[in-house]
């Protein structure tokens, strides 16, 4: 039963641009009454704008957004991102960046607009965290070990990704207590510990997951009842996840699923088979989503949607259309999803209610 | 589909993301048309695309003969060519800025020249002193 999304929901709208990310971020209202905005990623400049449009039409926000995140300088995260930056009704106020200097033009140009137009940018390492109302936003990657290695040797752009954690709270960050918990620790503690969580991952693979699950540890109460371990939170734990690497076969190993067991994945993709010869044999299978990654997040019980229908259409679980998804967290609560049928080229119409 | 590119003068291409063993997006932009000096400023070029290239293929996207291609194992992220009718001016190693040349064709990896890759990074620092 479709519920109202409330002035005080956190909404995550993953739009269907085809193979490439391009997530709104929608702000709880503020004391004025107004929302805020921030962009994970923009593949595709005329969409994120017109859908802004609707939104802010259906729900007043302010246009200066808050950020624009560009988690790693891949076309299909970046295509969109100069154009956003040079658009005089939506200002950003800061530019957040992974760091990774490419050399294609399309980062360059953004650099070049940065300058111009004086915007903040921010170079994102672990650890780093904004607040904005009681959602919380904690980089989870690139760690500093990697950004540092970016100008010599051995991280690729994918593992230069910056990684967010949104955390909803339902009362202040600051004075929000923390959960002690006592004995083994439950899946259903773990879930509760994620429950209002939602990871952005970019296209993090291996190097920058073995980062994060070092830097990021699941801590649980120990019988000697070490200070340190007392509080166990498992911060890796989520509800939604925005799947690595479009669910290619590097997104994440199987433990780090383990870790997030989200409910919701979310795949943003166009689906590209390929065929390679193996051992004498022809292995045609589907990139993006592959099928080690969906094994994986389906023995962690998630649910996933793919914003290209693929997978669903070919597991017969609805809905089986393309479109956009949206997610809304309550403050501290279980988020609830749907699916738009827009195509790549659609702008879709603006829920207000989920 | 055959590829048509020979009507553009100079091309720029960066090898952009693997995406498998047999699959990369490369991104490639043309040289503006009343440019005639260039040294890879970023107004000097228009809109970059994107194409998915193969292994059979991607020779037509760089726009060389196979045999003068370099081998698809090879083939990096980050790494961006030059391909088309112009000419080095000074050093080949360290140019002083590059020239069209008509009728004359080339073929160059530039994203290890100083000119390119200290020129991403003298706009990446002015940016952050800047802000």
């Amino acid at each position: 039963m479709p519920t109202p999304i409330k002035p005080e929901d956190l909404v995550f709208h993953f739009l269907n641009v085809g193979f490439g990310d391009n997530i709104v971020v929608e702000f709880p209202v503020d004391k004025a009454g107004k929302r805020s905005y921030g962009i994970v990623d923009c593949r595709d400049f005329r969409k994120t704008k017109q859908y802004l449009d609707k939104l802010m039409d259906a729900r007043p926000g302010r246009s200066e957004l808050e950020f624009v995140c560009a988690t790693h300088p891949h076309l299909d995260h970046i295509g969109g991102i100069n154009s956003l930056l040079e658009d005089e009704k939506y200002r950003v106020k800061e530019f957040w960046d992974s760091g990774f200097r490419h050399k294609s033009q399309t980062y360059i140009k953004i650099l070049q607009s940065l300058l111009l137009q004086g915007i903040e940018l921010i170079r994102v390492s672990s650890g780093m965290e904004w607040y904005f109302g009681k959602v919380q936003v904690t980089a989870l990657a690139p760690s500093i070990r990697l950004r540092n290695m970016y100008a010599t040797y051995g991280v690729d752009m994918n593992n230069a990704s910056v990684v967010l954690r949104f955390e909803h709270h339902i009362e202040d960050v600051i004075s929000g207590r923390s959960v002690e918990y006592t004995g083994s620790v439950s899946l259903e503690a773990e879930r509760q510990a994620g429950r209002s969580v939602v990871i952005l991952s970019g296209d993090a693979e291996y190097d920058s997951w073995s980062r994060i699950t070092e830097e990021f540890p699941r801590l649980e109460r120990t019988d000697s009842n070490e200070p340190l371990v007392k509080k166990m939170v498992n911060y890796l734990a989520c509800s939604a996840l925005k799947v690595a690497h479009h669910g290619s076969m590097h997104s994440a190993p199987l433990d780090v699923y383990e870790k997030m067991i989200p409910e919701i994945a979310v795949i943003s993709t166009e689906q590209e088979k390929s065929t390679k010869q193996t051992g004498g044999l022809a292995l045609t299978r589907g990139l993006f989503p592959h099928r080690l990654a969906i094994t994986a997040l389906e023995e962690c019980g998630a649910q996933i949607l793919t914003t290209d229908g693929s997978y669903e259409s070919e597991n017969e679980s609805a809905p089986t259309k393309p479109g956009s998804i949206v997610i809304v967290v309550p403050p501290g609560g279980k988020p609830r999803w749907a699916k738009l049928d827009d195509t790549i080229t659609d702008i879709p119409k603006v829920l207000d209610e989920v | 589909m055959k590829r048509k590119l020979r009507k553009v003068r100079v091309r720029r291409i960066t090898v952009d993301e693997k995406l498998s063993d047999d699959l990369f997006r490369f991104v490639f932009c043309s040289l503006k048309e009343d440019i005639e000096k260039f040294t890879d400023r970023d107004d000097e070029w228009q809109e970059e695309r994107e194409e998915l290239v193969h292994p059979k293929d991607y020779s037509q996207i760089l726009d060389v003969k196979k045999s003068e291609a370099p081998a698809w194992e090879t083939l990096q992220e980050g790494q961006v060519y030059l391909s088309g009718e112009f000419k080095v001016i000074g050093d080949q190693t360290k140019p002083e800025y590059f020239k069209v040349n008509p009728g004359r064709r080339k073929f160059l990896r530039i994203d290890n020249l100083d000119m390119i890759d200290e020129g991403v990074k003298s706009i990446y620092s002015d940016v952050l002193r800047r802000t």
